[in-house]
C-alpha cells in the first residue's frame, strides 16, 4: 500500500458538465457544507486525540535525530542478495501488472455500459472492481503468504489482484467514453460483434489502456517494495530484517536504494506514457517538461507521411512508421521482461498457474460463519483507523497547500523555487509511507503518532504534486485582471488564481481522505497503530474469520468514505 | 409519379412506415410508402428534421418502425433476427454525415473493414488481412483518388478525403445499395462536389442503387434520377429529375405551412440552379 495512487476518477468529464451550485441555500449545498465543515471539525478532533499537530515533528527532532544519528551513515552489505531482492521487487511488481492486465481487460468490458447491456452482469463486474481495490495490496499479500508461503508468488498474485481494482475502473472509463460513430460505420458494413469490437473499439482504446497499465506499473514499483514488510518477497524483506536486527545503518542503506529506484522508474515509465500517448493526452512529469518537453506522441499527427507525398501504391505492407516501430518495440520490450521475469527471479511460472485457480476458494475461507471472532477493541481500533486518516490528511494539507503554489510554473515567485519545489515533492512522493512508518515507528516507538506522521508526510508530497498541476491548469484572463489593477503577487494569487482552484482543492482533498483512510488501515503492520495489527495477528494465527470479518469492516468504511467523497466532489468540480 | 423505371423490380419497398420518438411525443416518419427499383439514384431532400436521416436508418435495420412495412433486397426488415441483419446489411452500404470511419486506423484498414461481413473472424492491424483483400482495397481507395494515403491515419486527412475513405469503405463492402445520409454537409461546396461525383459515379459504375439524403439540390441534379421531398415526415414530393424539374416544387418542401413556424425563419432557402 502506497499513497501515490490511482488518478481521480476522470473529474472533468463527469463532473464539469454540472451547473456550480453557487445560487442560493439549495439541500445539496447545505450538505455539502455540512460535509466539509464536519471534515474539518472531525480533523482537528482526531488531530488532538491521537495527540499530533503541525509541529509535532519538530518536538520529537531530537528522538528522530538520535535515530538518524544511529543509522548514519547508510550502508548496504550483502551486495548479491540486495541485488537479487531489487530485481525480486521489479519483476514482481511487473509480473503482477500484466496479471492485473490480463484480468482487468475482460473486466473493463463487462463494467462498461456500452458494452455490457445486462445491468446484474456489469453490478458483479463493478463489485469485482470496487472490492480489490479497497482491499490493501498489502493486506492481500499478507493472506497469500499465509496460504502460498513467504516469496515473491504471493506478492505477484496480491499485486495482480489489487491492480484490477484501478485498472478495470479506468478501462471502463475510457471504453465508455469511445466515439460511437465508428463503431456505427463498421455495424453498418455488416460486422459481427467480435469484428465490431477489433475494428471499431479496439484501435479508440489500445492507447489509453496503455498508458493507463504503465501508469499502474509505477505504482506497483513503489507498493512491491513494501510487500516483503509482509514476508511477500522483494526488498521489503530486507527491511523487515534490519528492522528486527536493529541494523539501521543499512536500513538506511536500503531506503536509500529504494527512492532511488522508484524514481527511475517513475521517469522511465513517464516518458514511455508520454511516447505512446502523446503529451496532448497525459501529464507529463516534471523530469520531462525539464528535459525540454515532452517527446513527440508516437501516435502524432505528424508522424504520418506528410501529405501529398504519394506512398508506393504498389506496396501492401504498411511502411514502417516510427509508430509502428515504437509499437513492435513495446510489444518486445513487454515479452522479453516477462522471460526475464521467470528466470532471473525466484518466480515459476507453474506455481503461478497452479496458484491463481486457488484464490477465489482462498476468498471464500474468508467468509466468516459466525461472530465469535468479534472483540470490543476492534471497534476501538476501527474508529482510530479512521482518525488516523483524516488526521494525516489535514496535516498533510496544511503543508500542502501552500507548497503546492511554489510548486506551480505559472505562479511559483521564480523558477528556481519552482525547479526546487518540484524536486522536492518528487524525493518526498519516491518515499514509501511504510518505510517512512518503520522508521518512526523505531524512532518514536509503537501507536498511531508515528503513524500518522508517516502518512501524512506521502501524502503530502501527493497533495502538493494535484496542487501544483491543478494551479498550472487555471485560466491565464482573471489573473490578468487582477494584476492590471495594480495587484501585489500575493493579492494577484489570492483574487485570482485561488477561486479559480478552489473546486479542484476541495475535490483533491476528499479524495486524499479516501487515500489516506485506505493507507491507515495498514499501518498497524508495522506498529503504527489502527487496524493493521489485529490484521497482521489474525494471519498469523490463521483465523480466517477474523480477518475476513474485520476485511468486510474496512470495505465498508473504504467504501462509504469513497461513495461520500465522490458525492461532494462531483458537486464542486 | 415516377413512371420511367417501373418495369424494373423494387429493391426497396416502404409501405406506411410511421416512426415516433419519445413514447409517441415526436412524429419523425407519417405514413411513408415508397418503392425503389434497382439501378436506381434518388435524392431525398427535406427541412432539418422532416425525417430524412429517420427513413435512411429503417433501410439498414438502424431503427425499427413504429408500424407499417420495409422490404429491402426482398427481406422483411421488421423483426430480422440480428444474424440475418448482419446478412443483409453486407448489401447495404451506409454512407454518414460525420464520416464514422476509425480516425485512428490507416486509411486502408478503414477501407478493408467493409470487408468484414465477408470474413469470419476478427482483424486488427494491416496484416491480419489477406493480400488480395489489401489489393482490392487499395483500388478502391485509388477510386476515390486516395491511392497514395493508404497508410496514413484517417484523422489526418481532410473532411472531404475523409468521406471519400468511408465511400472506399462502402464500395469494398460490394453493396447492392447505398444509403448516404447527406454525406456532404460538413463540407464547402467545392469538396461537395468532387465527393459528390464519387459517391455517384461508383456507384452507377458499380451498378448499384442509390438513395441519398442532400440540402443542396444542384448537387445531386446531374446524377439522380429521382427526387423525394419529405415535409414533418411525410412524401410531399416525388418526381423524376429528367423532366424538367419544376424549381417551383422543389422550394415548396422547403417551406413550411406554418409561416411563423421557427424552422421556416431559421432555415436557408437551398440553392436550385438550373
Ligand atoms: N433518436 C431519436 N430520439 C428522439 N427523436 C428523434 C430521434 N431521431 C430523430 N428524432 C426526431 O425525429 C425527427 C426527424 O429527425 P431526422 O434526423 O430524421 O431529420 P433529418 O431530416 O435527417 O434532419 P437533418 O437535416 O437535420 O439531418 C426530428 O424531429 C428529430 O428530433
Ligand atoms: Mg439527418
Amino acid at each position: 500500500m502506497t499513497i501515490i495512487h490511482e488518478p481521480l476518477e476522470k473529474k472533468d468529464v463527469r463532473g464539469s458538465d454540472q451547473p456550480t451550485p453557487h445560487q442560493g441555500w439549495s439541500v445539496n449545498r447545505i450538505a455539502l457544507w455540512g460535509i466539509v465543515i464536519s471534515f474539518m471539525l472531525v480533523s482537528i478532533w482526531s488531530l488532538i486525540d491521537i495527540g499530533v499537530n503541525p509541529l509535532t515533528l519538530f518536538f520529537e527532532r531530537d528522538d528522530i535525530g538520535n535515530l538518524l544519528q544511529r543509522m548514519w551513515p547508510p550502508t548496504i552489505t550483502e551486495l548479491s542478495s540486495v541485488w537479487d531482492a531489487t530485481l525480486d521487487t521489479f519483476f514482481m511488481a511487473f509480473v503482477g501488472t500484466f496479471l492485473g492486465f490480463l484480468l482487468a481487460v475482460p473486466l473493463g468490458f463487462l463494467a462498461a455500459t456500452n458494452m455490457t447491456r445486462f445491468a446484474p452482469l456489469r453490478a458483479i463486474a463493478r463489485g469485482v472492481i470496487v472490492f480489490t481495490r479497497a482491499i490493501p495490496d498489502l493486506v492481500f499479500a499478507l493472506i497469500f503468504v499465509r496460504v502460498y508461503s513467504i516469496g515473491v508468488l504471493p506478492g505477484v498474485l496480491a499485486i495482480g489482484l489489487h491492480s484490477i481494482g484501478m485498472l478495470g475502473k479506468l478501462f471502463a472509463d475510457s471504453i465508455e467514453q469511445i466515439q460511437t460513430g465508428p463503431r456505427e460505420g463498421v455495424q453498418a458494413t455488416g460486422a459481427r460483434r467480435s469484428q465490431d469490437i477489433a475494428t471499431g473499439v479496439l484501435p479508440q482504446i489500445v492507447p489509453s489502456f496503455i498508458a493507463i497499465t504503465l501508469y499502474r506499473l509505477d505504482i506497483n514499483f513503489r507498493s512491491s517494495t513494501l510487500l516483503g514488510l509482509v514476508g511477500a518477497g522483494g526488498i521489503g524483506l530486507q527491511i523487515r530484517a534490519y528492522q528486527g536486527g536493529l541494523r539501521y545503518p543499512e536500513l538506511l542503506g536500503v531506503t536509500l536504494l529504494i527512492i532511488a529506484l522508484i524514481v527511475l522508474v517513475e521517469i522511465v515509465s513517464t516518458s514511455v506514457r508520454a511516447t505512446i500517448l502523446g503529451h496532448d493526452r497525459t501529464k507529463v512529469g516534471l523530469l520531462t517538461r525539464l528535459r525540454g518537453g515532452p517527446p513527440a506522441s508516437a501516435f502524432a499527427r505528424s508522424d504520418s507521411p506528410p501529405a501529398g507525398t504519394p506512398t508506393n501504391s504498389a506496396s501492401l505492407r504498411p511502411p514502417w512508421t516510427r509508430e509502428r516501430v515504437t509499437m513492435y518495440l513495446f510489444g518486445l520490450v513487454t515479452l522479453v521482461m516477462l522471460v526475464l521475469s521467470f528466470t532471473m527471479s525466484d518466480m515459476s511460472l507453474g506455481d503461478m498457474i497452479t496458484g491463481l485457480p486457488e484464490i477465489p476458494q482462498v476468498l471464500w475461507r474468508l467468509v466468516p460463519t459466525q461472530f465469535d471472532w468479534w472483540q470490543s477493541q476492534f471497534a476501538d481500533l476501527l474508529i482510530e483507523t479512521v482518525l488516523m486518516g483524516f488526521a494525516a490528511t489535514f496535516l498533510a494539507l496544511i503543508f500542502a497547500v501552500p507548497t503546492g503554489f511554489l510548486a506551480a510554473r505559472n505562479v511559483a515567485p521564480a523558477r528556481w523555487v519552482y525547479v526546487t519545489a518540484r524536486t522536492f515533492i518528487l524525493g518526498v512522493r519516491a518515499l514509501p509511507d511504510l518505510i517512512v512508518a518503520v522508521i518512526f515507528v523505531a524512532a518514536l516507538g509503537l501507536g498511531p503518532k508515528p503513524g500518522v506522521l508517516a502518512l501524512a508526510i506521502g501524502l503530502f508530497g501527493f497533495a502538493t504534486k494535484l496542487f501544483a498541476d491543478a494551479i498550472e491548469e487555471v485560466q491565464e484572463g482573471p489573473r490578468d485582471g487582477i494584476r492590471a489593477t495594480g495587484a501585489s503577487r500575493l493579492q494577484e494569487s489570492f483574487s485570482g488564481v485561488l477561486p479559480q482552484v478552489m473546486p479542484s482543492l476541495v475535490g483533491n482533498s476528499l479524495y486524499l481522505l479516501d487515500v489516506s483512510i485506505r493507507g491507515s488501515t495498514v499501518l498497524g503492520i508495522v506498529g503504527g497503530g489502527g487496524i493493521g495489527f489485529p490484521l497482521l495477528q489474525g494471519a498469523k494465527l490463521l483465523k480466517w474469520d477474523l480477518l475476513g470479518g474485520l476485511l468486510i469492516l474496512i470495505f465498508l468504511i473504504v467504501y462509504t468514505i469513497e461513495l461520500l467523497a465522490g458525492w461532494v466532489r462531483r458537486r464542486i468540480i | 409519379m415516377v413512371t420511367d423505371t417501373g418495369s424494373r423490380s423494387p429493391i426497396v419497398e416502404v409501405t406506411s412506415l410511421t416512426k415516433t420518438f419519445d413514447n409517441g411525443r415526436v412524429r419523425a416518419l407519417d405514413d411513408v410508402t415508397l418503392s425503389v427499383p434497382e439501378g436506381q439514384m434518388t435524392v431525398i431532400i427535406g427541412l432539418s428534421g422532416s425525417g430524412k436521416s429517420t427513413l435512411l436508418r429503417h433501410l439498414n435495420g438502424m431503427h425499427q418502425p413504429t408500424s407499417g412495412a420495409v422490404r429491402v433486397l426482398g427481406s422483411d426488415l421488421v423483426g430480422l433476427g440480428s444474424k440475418d441483419l448482419r446478412r443483409l446489411r453486407r448489401d447495404i452500404g451506409f454512407v454518414f454525415q460525420s464520416f464514422n470511419i476509425v480516425g485512428r486506423l490507416s486509411c486502408l484498414e478503414n477501407v478493408m473493414s467493409g470487408a468484414l461481413g465477408r470474413l469470419r473472424g476478427p482483424r486488427y492491424g494491416v496484416l491480419s488481412y489477406s493480400r488480395s483483400l489489401r489489393r482490392e482495397a487499395l483500388e478502391q481507395l485509388d477510386r476515390v483518388g486516395l491511392g497514395d494515403r493508404a497508410f496514413q491515419r484517417t484523422d489526418t486527412l481532410s473532411g472531404g478525403q475523409q468521406q471519400r475513405v468511408a465511400i472506399a469503405r462502402t464500395l469494398m463492402q460490394q453493396p447492392r445499395i447505398v444509403l448516404a445520409d447527406e454525406p456532404v454537409a460538413s463540407l464547402d461546396p467545392e469538396i461537395s462536389g468532387q465527393v459528390m461525383d464519387v459517391l455517384f459515379r461508383s456507384c452507377v459504375e458499380d451498378n448499384i442503387t442509390v438513395l441519398c439524403s442532400l440540402h443542396q439540390v444542384d448537387l445531386a441534379l446531374g446524377w439522380a434520377n429521382r427526387m423525394i421531398g419529405l415535409r414533418d415526415g411525410r412524401v410531399v414530393l416525388d418526381t423524376a429529375v429528367d423532366t424538367a424539374l419544376d424549381t417551383e416544387r422543389v422550394m415548396e418542401v422547403y417551406k413550411r405551412l406554418d409561416p411563423t413556424g421557427e424552422k421556416a425563419t431559421e432555415y436557408e432557402s437551398p440553392a436550385v440552379h438550373q
